[in-house]
């Protein structure tokens, strides 16, 4: 669907996004990560055609944004990460200005700016003045205009960027509904909202792509061990040290506190349940063990800290 | 085109500055006509459209500096310029918007036309010459202003540029009396916007006028263009 080869922008001497690629399946959410001044918002522009790359190029399956820029833009809907509202305009006029700036067929017009309404939940504001609205509702105005039409691509920047928790869960339920007609190409820095929504991932940093995959494979592929945590009695962690050295030679062990014991066995050798039943036949009384999962930000941390040259240490 | 055309214009009259510039120029210009014609007993329309062009170097910039400063700070530019629009497209709905309301403004000076052909006789080519003069100084006043409002994005550093930029071209006109040098003459000659109105007010139609106004916006449409598109994929 989308594809996005070797772009690089520069300004005088300052590189801000460097040789990034991509490509986006159809019917896929794309959670484009990066932390603050990343370069995000900025390819997120050059795929618009906002701006210009240096070098490299975008397009929308056949479709080169240089070649055919006009046929390029009437693939994607895009929500900047300020909406783009004119505050003395009403909510359903600014959507009929966007439709029709769009070229959308007139005859479709009351229809698809109602679909679009009702895709954000806005309708109930349609008579309302854009700038007396509040934030959350700006936002999904913003969200409406890019649905208009229903293009293939909808790229939106920092959706829920500012908003409650509530307008973040409707926000989120929006998206999920998306998936269904359109491939989504998102940005943000909450990880929890791209690991809940994404079917795949884009980490940037410093304009450069750090790595890319679904939720699984990125934390799988950044997991070096399999990671267990022991809560027993001092003397009980001794025993149990000595029983996980019995299963697997190679584990190490580390005390997270005086009560919490850590065990990290090399990935392939996972002991699974096995470690339970060691440890009650070595005749360890624990009251607490669990496997600890690495998470889409623990990895996040690791990937942008290795980049930035810190060692972030691997949870 | 059209959807941003209309949009423009509307905006004009959801805002303040549309009733603004409109409001000036009717004071204005009916100030200037009973000055110019009732009180002075005159039936020539030169003097007053002479006037006219003066109040223009003020009124225009309040006109054209919202369209691209504003669209820019309102980030709206973004929306814009991803729409399967040319720029050549979105700046000209943007000139002919303002156009539209400085024509409203102009249309309305036809009142005093007809009161100077009722109350006696009216020089129809001086006048005819004198509207032909002022809207084609006016499309270049305005294309300058949008010009202006492309490089920033604080509507009042627009419009005082704009108003500078004018102001400076109508002083150019009589600093050229003070110089002796052909070249430099020429070169004032060149950028003397407001002189070249003036041989419209004695109802010679002078067709280089016409030329050159219309060279100057064909010029300052195509800086608008570059400077929108410098980095962009248009």
């Amino acid at each position: 669907m989308l594809k996005v080869e070797h772009i690089t922008k520069r300004y005088h001497d300052k590189t801000v996004v460097r040789d990034i690629s991509f490509a986006l399946e159809t019917g896929h959410i794309c959670g484009f990560v990066g932390p603050n001044g990343a370069g995000k918002s900025t390819t997120m522009n050059i795929i618009t055609g906002y701006l210009q790359p240096t070098s490299g190029s975008v397009s929308i399956g056949e479709i080169d944004i240089r070649k055919k820029p006009d046929e390029y833009r009437r693939l994607f809907g895009y929500l900047p990460e300020i909406p783009p509202l004119y505050p003395d305009m009403l909510v359903e006029d600014y959507l009929r200005f966007v439709h029709e700036a769009k070229g959308l067929d007139k005859q479709k017009r009351s229809e698809q700016v109602a679909e679009a309404m009702e895709m954000a939940d806005v309708t109930h504001v349609r008579g309302r003045l854009i700038k007396n609205l509040s934030k959350g509702y700006k936002q999904r105005v913003g969200m409406a205009q890019a649905f208009l039409g229903r293009p293939p691509l909808i790229i939106l920047d920092e959706p829920t960027i500012g908003l409650d928790p509530a307008q973040i869960v409707q926000v989120r339920n929006i998206l999920l509904s998306l998936k269904e007609q359109h491939t989504v190409l998102l940005s943000s820095h909450i990880l929890s909202e791209i690991g809940e929504v994404c079917d795949e991932i884009v980490l940037i940093n410093r304009g450069e792509l750090v790595a890319a995959g679904t939720e699984k494979e990125l934390v799988s592929a950044h997991t070096d061990a399999a990671r267990y945590l022991i809560r027993a009695e001092d003397g009980m962690l001794a025993l149990a040290e000595n029983a996980a050295r019995e299963l697997c030679p190679e584990v190490r062990c580390g005390r997270a506190d005086a009560e919490t014991l850590e065990l990290a066995f090399p990935k392939e050798k996972d002991p699974g349940l096995q470690l339970t039943d060691r440890l009650i036949e070595g005749g360890v009384r624990f009251g607490e063990l669990y496997r600890k999962t690495r998470s889409l930000e623990d990895v996040f941390l690791e990937l942008v800290n290795a980049a930035d040259g810190n060692d972030g240490g691997r949870a | 085109m059209r959807a941003i055309f209309k949009k423009d214009l509307s905006s004009f009259f959801h805002s303040m500055s549309g009733y603004l510039y409109l409001g000036i120029f009717f004071l204005l210009s009916a100030y200037y006509f009973v000055i110019s014609n009732l009180m002075a007993g005159s039936n020539s329309v030169a003097e007053y459209f002479q006037n006219m062009t003066t109040t223009l170097m003020f009124l225009i910039p309040i006109l054209t500096m919202r369209s691209f400063a504003d669209e820019k700070k309102q980030r709206t530019d973004q929306l814009l310029f991803t729409l399967p629009l040319r720029t050549s497209a979105i700046t000209i709905a943007k000139i002919l918007a303002s156009y539209v309301v400085f024509l409203i403004g102009i249309a309305s000076t036809l009142v005093f036309a007809g009161v100077i052909a009722y109350l006696g006789h009216v020089d129809l080519y001086t006048t005819i010459g004198c509207y032909i003069g002022i809207l084609a100084a006016g499309t270049t006043f305005i294309t300058l202003g949008v010009f202006l409002s492309s490089l920033t994005d604080n509507q009042t550093v627009a419009a005082i540029l704009t108003y500078a930029v004018l102001f400076a071209l109508y002083l150019v006109t009589y600093v050229a009396d003070f110089i002796h040098n052909d070249f430099l003459t020429r070169i004032i000659d060149s950028i003397a916007i407001f002189s070249r109105y003036t041989s419209f007010t004695y109802a010679v139609f002078d067709p280089s006028a016409i030329v050159y106004y219309l060279t100057l916006t064909i010029a300052l449409y195509e800086c608008t263009i570059l400077v929108l598109t410098k980095d962009r994929v248009d």
